[in-house]
């Protein structure tokens, strides 16, 4: 395997420029590399900004801006730069591209980078960041973002594995995946839409979680606090569990939806437009029975499978 | 934050892949091992003896619970993370601080696993709101669970400690997820608190029970995010 590695230099562009107070530098770094279609480009960023989009060539290319930015640290500002590298490596058909920093001895000014970066669209995808927003669009090979801190706004990809931020929003909108997908945030919201897969995991413990036009025959969301809403159909053959500690649950599916239902929660409500079948097709209800906390029926032909469960949180099922 | 976590020590970090195998290996793949020099370390030194008995202990208490299967999305969680702590590079690579908080955090997360999936220990109503074991509650065999709780959350504790630390070390940047980690796993532990009181009024409650097992997922989740994040802090910050 033939490895060649260039550091910053090939093309560096430095400007210098002054906003109000602040002190403002940055450098910019552009590369442009052949890859083929199937080959994986890796990025991994520490502090900065990263937009990555597919395209119809050829070619990758990276356009990394270093940027001072620091109010009050003192020190110098073109040192600062210099102790902050990108890392370029091409592998075969392999590209990683990293931020690096050399440790300095003193409290000198911080430095993020930001990428631009356009990819053959059947290129696979890896991204991972500390303190990043991550915008990713028009990729179709798999593709996986990780962030501590920072949104994720992703939209038509192909081929998305995974989604994850500890402390960020996540944001979908014509998503696909051939497998299973598997998006989380601790502390964000989760926004979905239009996302397709055979299998999605949506979970937070303090976001919402906001779906709407999803397919997937198998769908997992959970979270601790926050509120769920789900907006579409369901598929015949699908299964569908929904859970929160204190969020509540909200389900509005077409009229004509069958599911079998199975909903608990220990001090919420439960209400539901569609009747729900209960004591072997002798009753309708809507609500939990009184003094029970649980309900198990079925709606319509019964098709799909449904369970929702709470502590304290309400559940509504309503009529699209 | 209270615990005691261990400073790194260059000399520790020589022992720590082999203590995580003595850990791991059965009997006999123990005995192939070339543990003498190990042997020689642990002798003389007191936070690796500690370590090593705190991992056996959490090993066999988690042997004396039974076997249940996890759901499949915690499962797989576990499984990919695992790979991913040992894959993405060396162990013997890595820091001392950093491979002790990732086998802390996998025993703790398996151990917690096991207790999940056992929720007819979990009865108790008594725990208190903060993130300690209920009281009363016993495992098969006449165990006290306490104990098993304790060691898992110490080690929880133990991971935000270390990302504390990262946190006064390094950079900023580091710090207010250590917060927003630290304050998710107390909404956690409230959420949990609260299903318990639920229990303490109607100990037979199906539906708090199951609850339970929920709000305890929820945490292994968030302990293997917390894993997660110290790794991906350890290998970005500047």
């Amino acid at each position: 395997m033939s490895t060649h590695t260039a550091r910053t230099a090939l093309a560096c562009v430095a400007t210098i420029c002054l906003a109000g107070t602040a002190q403002a530098q940055t450098e910019e770094i552009v590369r442009t590399i052949s890859m083929d279609a199937g080959g994986l480009f890796e990025l991994r960023n520490v502090a900065g900004d990263i937009s990555v989009t597919g395209n119809d060539g050829i070619d990758v290319t990276i356009r990394a801006t270093k940027r001072v930015s620091d109010r009050n640290a003192s020190g110098d500002a073109d040192a600062a730069l210099r102790r902050v590298g990108v890392e370029i490596t091409q592998r075969g058909n392999r590209v990683e591209v990293e931020t690096e920093y050399e440790r300095s001895p003193g409290n000198g000014p911080s430095v993020s980078v930001d990428y631009e970066v356009g990819v053959p669209s059947g290129v696979r995808v890896t991204v991972e960041a500390v303190a990043s927003d991550v915008t990713i669009d028009g990729v179709d090979g798999e593709t996986r973002v990780e962030v501590v801190s920072g949104a994720i706004q992703l939209t038509t990809l192909s081929r998305l594995v995974e989604a994850k931020a500890v402390s960020g929003h996540i944001q979908l909108s014509g998503v696909a995946s051939d497998d299973a997908l598997s998006v989380e945030s601790v502390a964000g919201n989760l926004t979905l839409d239009g996302v397709r897969a055979p299998r999605l995991e949506a979970s937070s413990v303090s976001g919402t979680i906001s779906l709407s036009g999803v397919e997937a025959r198998r769908l997992e969301v959970g979270t601790v606090a926050g509120a769920v809403t789900y907006q579409g159909a369901l598929a015949a053959d699908g299964r569908y569990e929904f859970e929160s500690h204190s969020g509540a649950i909200r389900l509005t599916v077409p009229g004509s939806t069958g599911f079998e239902l199975e909903a608990e929660s220990f001090s919420g409500a439960f209400n539901s437009d569609l009747p729900i079948t209960v004591g072997g097709g002798t009753r309708n209800t809507t609500v939990f029975d009184r003094g029970l906390h649980t309900l198990e029926g079925t709606a319509g032909d019964g098709g799909a499978r449904l369970e929702l469960a709470t502590f304290s949180g309400d559940i509504t099922i309503e009529r699209r | 934050m209270t615990t005691n976590t261990q400073v790194p020590d260059p000399e520790c970090a020589r022992y720590a892949e082999a203590i995580d195998v003595l850990v791991d290996a059965s009997d006999d793949t123990a005995n192939r091992h070339p543990l003498t020099t190990l042997d020689d370390h642990l002798a003389g030194c007191e936070p690796c003896r500690r370590l090593l008995a705190d991992l056996r202990q959490i090993k066999s208490l988690a042997g004396t619970l039974e076997p249940l299967e996890p759901p499949t999305h915690v499962w797989h969680t576990l499984s990919r993370r695992a790979a991913a702590d040992t894959g993405a590079r060396g162990a013997s690579q890595r820091p001392w601080w950093q491979y002790s908080l990732g086998g802390a955090i996998a025993t703790a997360a398996a151990l917690l696993l096991a207790v999940v999936m056992t929720p007819e220990r979990w009865a108790s109503p008594t725990g208190p709101t903060t993130p300690t074991a209920p009281r009363d509650a016993t495992v098969s065999g006449g165990q006290d669970v306490t104990l098993e709780l304790g060691l898992v959350e110490r080690h929880s504790i133990e991971a935000l400690d270390d990302l504390a630390r990262l946190a006064a070390a390094d950079q900023a940047r580091v710090a207010p997820v250590t917060v927003v980690l630290t304050q998710h796993l107390a909404m956690i532990d409230g959420a949990i608190a609260d299903i318990r009181l639920a229990l303490a009024t109607e100990p037979d409650s199906t539906v708090a029970r199951s609850r339970l097992r929920a709000g305890l997922q929820h945490k292994v989740t968030l302990l293997q995010a917390t894993a997660a994040t110290a790794r991906h802090l350890s290998q970005g910050t500047p």
